[in-house]
């Protein structure tokens, strides 16, 4: 096995590798933004919080099309932070759970980290199924809220992205 | 014939000065161009300690407000050494004004000026927001190399230009 769950291949050059599987199974977006580190740091961020690198890659997706120059500077409408658009009830509950990873404000890995926790709370910590974890992810945990139009578009988008990034996951192991 | 040649000498010497007052004096295009999306261009015109001055262009319509600040890049992010300044778009298309920094904090060289649209901070003209969709979908998308998407939905505009030297190493002279 290779770093983060993806098995080795001492015999080639896995940056090649990424770009092949890249064009075979990326669309347009992930073809032009997701890059080997990146898809690298979203593995190691996954298995911290012992989810699916697929998950996390659809969510980042989903929030913001995978750029890796994401902590701009400027917050979301909502006061969201980095690549992960982390939400301040977000870091309110990812403190009381002792689960805020240190420089999440400035560092991609850390929001990565940050945006994977938090999603493995939902099922964890709130006992939100799993189908419905990326729109809690993004509405927030309570039902009211979860269950919405615009959290349920969210979940229709990262189901389908995920069958994308699950794709591309395959072909790198 | 003298005075033949004359005036032709005089006549090649008017049509080389016109023609090369065309190419050489800068001023507004002639006719309106065009540009595929929209876009912010800025410029860190000048650095003190205590203020930066800039200007800028923008298609954006008239009145939009764009946001300026001034960092200094740090791990994948940013520090901030001022708040937010926003200023508007003029009816020409171009904008100007000047950042203090934080309390407490001098402006040095090499800084980034970051300036950036949004649709929702700071509030804008209903005009405005009519022309680019509430939540910025009508800004290019992501074919526009300054746009990027925040919490999934919206869409913002942001651009970078670097601070020149703000006094370092100047000593006044003696007298």
């Amino acid at each position: 096995m290779g770093l983060f769950g993806f098995p080795g291949d001492p015999g080639g050059d896995p940056r090649e590798k990424f770009k092949d599987c890249l064009n075979k199974y990326g669309d347009d977006r992930a073809k032009k933004n997701l890059t080997y580190d990146s898809f690298m740091a979203a593995g190691q961020a996954a298995a911290t919080a012992q989810i699916a690198t697929s998950e996390l890659l659809a969510l980042w997706d989903n929030e913001n099309s995978l750029k890796p120059d994401m902590m701009i500077g400027r917050k979301g409408p909502a006061g969201e932070i980095g690549a992960m658009q982390i939400t301040p009830p977000a870091v309110g509950d990812l403190s009381r759970f002792g689960q805020l990873p240190t420089g999440w404000k400035t560092n991609l890995l850390a929001n990565l980290t940050a945006g994977a926790l938090y999603y493995a709370d939902m099922s964890d910590k709130y006992n939100i199924p799993a189908t419905q974890a990326a729109a809690a992810y993004n509405g927030s945990p309570n039902p009211n809220r979860y269950t919405g139009a615009q959290a349920q578009r969210y979940q229709t988008a990262f189901n389908q992205r995920q069958v994308m990034m699950m794709n591309l996951v395959n072909c790198m192991r | 014939m003298n005075s033949n040649r004359s005036l032709i000498l005089m006549l090649f010497t008017v049509t080389l000065i016109a023609a090369g007052a065309t190419q050489t004096t800068p001023g507004p295009a002639s006719k309106p161009l065009s540009a595929p999306t929209y876009y912010i261009a800025i410029r860190a015109r000048t650095c003190e300690p205590e203020a930066i001055r800039f200007d800028g262009a923008s298609n954006l319509p008239q009145g939009a407000m764009i946001g300026l600040k001034v960092s200094e890049d740090y791990e994948d992010a940013w520090k901030d050494y001022s708040d937010f300044v926003n200023v508007p778009v003029a009816a020409n298309g171009f904008f100007e004004g000047e950042i203090p920094p934080k309390k407490r904090i001098k402006f040095h060289r090499n800084l980034s000026l970051i300036a950036d649209f949004t649709t929702y901070e700071p509030q804008q003209p209903k005009d405005v927001l009519d022309i680019v969709g509430k939540k910025g979908r009508k800004l290019g998308g992501l074919e526009n190399p300054q746009a990027h998407q925040l919490s999934g939905e919206y869409y913002i505009l942001q651009t970078i230009d670097r601070v020149p030297s703000c006094g370092e190493g100047v000593t006044r002279p003696a007298n």
